[in-house]
């Protein structure tokens, strides 16, 4: 089921990002589309000065100066303007130029048409000019239509007034002139308009597809976060079998030795209950501590401390020392042979005998932990005469799981081990 | 007791906690098999190998924390036959190849194990 979801999620993902970032962004697209249009109608019109240009000079052979020199101008205002209109993103900049260029041909053509006393040529070319402008700009259809017809409609109206009165000449011009003028305007600002509000669409389809996306991100971190969770859910279920599994066997061998190391019931029922017991008590300490292990002082109290007689039977003189689960374990069965043993003929089994613990972690290259246990004041001490399981445990447990040192002396005045163990570098 | 006799074999015990590899120790003593060593890893388990001919392993699946498996293999190249044992229910620890392999349970049933490591050494149940 989350698979299936995480899946889906981040199919639906990667298309979202393609889509963003895959498509023309339509703010650019439509300042591209803009400087297209003012340079192809900048590009119409320097073709058109062009032609009158050249076309003045091949008519009247040079023989109206001051005509060619203004067409001259015109000519190079709007190659400059064209020049310059380059960059989309400079909207504002390219349109003004766009129009100060036509503005100047404007003037142009009218000026000619004055010195020359000419109305038609001036008013075809001003209609033409109308005409370019009124196409170019992106703008409805039905619009550009309109603003065509209009500066039709006045071209035609001019000539003809023109016909009739030359003297109305500039009346005409500016006739014609006017509705275009006002026709761009108009336009620009109905661009305005609609660029604004494919902008604002923009930002809010780009701000819904940002906020899906973020919602879809904290989705997807949800789902993995459950996902480790049942995973370590998944594996601490395991390790519990494990652990449970590992303990009925170690039972079932403690059983098993003690049975066989035992002369009597009484002596077995004894020996076994107390080593399950010591179990026990590890087991639930390091449970609480999810098994990340014991303080050994924490540990010498939980299997040594129930054979306290008083205050100063035990004394314990030990650093902070955390001992790993694993180690807990066999240490502390270790600890509790050693407890059982005082107590049973030790220094434990009278009131005024004393077991000192120390312990001491000496860190030269690799870490070792050094735990001395030495009896005092109890009865007199005897070597044993057979090697019990409990003595097994001490001295080759240890050895045996942790390749650590272990020394059990009985000595007279009381028994003494000495328990050397590499622990990994401490964590305090 | 059954019938069921190791007369004869010599078997390597691998096993990381001290207990549980004596008391088998012990139980195979007790069929008449004999223990070459009970080794806590990997490493002693080769150490054990080169120091003296074993017909037969017993291998404790993860050893604290580290995988019996390069073990296994090398048993498997040496001819060596084993079995497994267990703290774990699944086969996921092991790699296919490995999964035929007798395996058993933490704790282990005697006569199972017995009669196991019998069939992979191809010894006659009763002598």
């Amino acid at each position: 089921m989350l698979v299936a979801g995480g899946f889906t999620l981040s199919r639906s993902d990667s298309m979202l990002a393609a889509r963003l970032d895959g498509s023309p962004d339509p703010v650019e697209a439509s300042d591209r589309l803009l400087l297209d249009r003012i340079r192809l109608g900048l590009q119409l019109v320097l073709a058109g000065v062009a032609i009158v240009f050249v076309g003045e000079l091949v008519v009247h052979r040079g023989e109206r100066p001051l005509i060619s020199i203004i067409q001259a101008i015109n000519f190079a205002a709007v190659a400059m303007a064209l020049h310059f209109v380059r960059d989309a993103s400079r909207r504002g900049f390219n349109l003004a130029v766009g129009f100060a260029a036509y503005a100047v041909t404007v003037v142009a053509v009218g000026a000619v048409g004055i010195i020359s006393r000419d109305a038609t040529s001036p008013v075809v070319l001003l209609v033409g000019l109308s005409v370019v402008t009124g196409t170019l700009v992106p703008w409805s259809p039905g619009w550009q239509l309109v603003s065509v017809v209009l500066v039709a409609a006045t071209g035609i109206w001019t000539v003809a007034t023109i016909v009739e009165s030359p003297h109305l000449f500039w009346l005409q011009n500016i006739g014609a002139i006017a509705p275009t003028l006002g026709s761009t305007v108009f336009i620009s600002y109905a661009l305005q308009r609609q660029r604004a509000a494919v902008e604002r669409a923009e930002r809010e389809r780009r701000s819904r597809e940002a906020s899906l996306r973020e919602a879809n991100r904290r989705l997807e971190e949800e789902i993995q976060q459950h996902r480790k969770t049942e995973d370590a859910l998944r594996f601490a279920i395991r390790e519990l079998d494990h652990r449970v599994k590992n303990t009925l066997a170690t039972v079932q061998a403690v059983a098993d030795q003690t049975v066989r190391t035992s002369a009597t019931m009484s002596d077995f029922s004894e020996a076994f209950y107390g080593r399950i017991q010591a179990i026990a008590r590890i087991h639930t300490a390091l449970a609480v501590r999810r098994w990340e292990g014991l303080a050994l002082t924490e540990l010498i109290e939980l299997v040594v401390g129930p054979y306290r007689h008083h205050a100063g039977s035990i004394a314990v003189e030990c650093d902070g020392t955390f001992v790993s689960s694993e180690l807990v374990r066999v240490l502390g069965m270790a600890l509790h042979e050693l407890a059982t043993n005082a107590a049973k003929y030790g220094a434990l089994s009278t009131r005024d005998g004393r077991v000192a613990i120390s312990s001491r972690l000496d860190s030269n290259g690799t870490d070792r932990l050094r735990i001395c246990w030495s009896e005092h004041s109890g009865p007199p001490v005897r070597q044993p005469l057979h090697r019990g399981f409990g003595m097994k445990l001490i001295e080759e447990a240890l050895v045996y799981e942790t390749e650590g040192d272990v020394t059990l002396r009985f000595l007279p005045v009381g028994v003494r081990c000495e328990i050397q163990l590499p622990v990994p570098s401490s964590p305090a | 007791m059954s019938t069921l006799s190791l007369r004869g074999a010599r078997i390597l015990i691998v096993e990381d906690n001290f207990v549980v590899a004596d008391a088998l120790r012990y139980l195979i003593d007790g069929y008449g098999g004999s223990v070459t060593a009970i080794v806590p890893t990997v490493q002693r388990a080769y150490e054990a190998l080169d120091a003296g001919h074993v017909d037969v392993a017993v291998l404790d699946i993860n050893l604290n924390g580290a995988s019996v498996v390069p073990l296994a293999d090398h048993l498997l190249e040496r001819g060596v036959p084993f079995v497994f044992l267990s703290g774990y229910g699944g086969e996921e620890l092991l790699p296919e190849h490995l999964r035929s392999h007798p395996r058993f349970d933490k704790p282990v049933e005697a006569e199972r194990l017995v009669r196991a490591l019998l069939q992979v050494t191809r010894r006659d149940p009763a002598p």
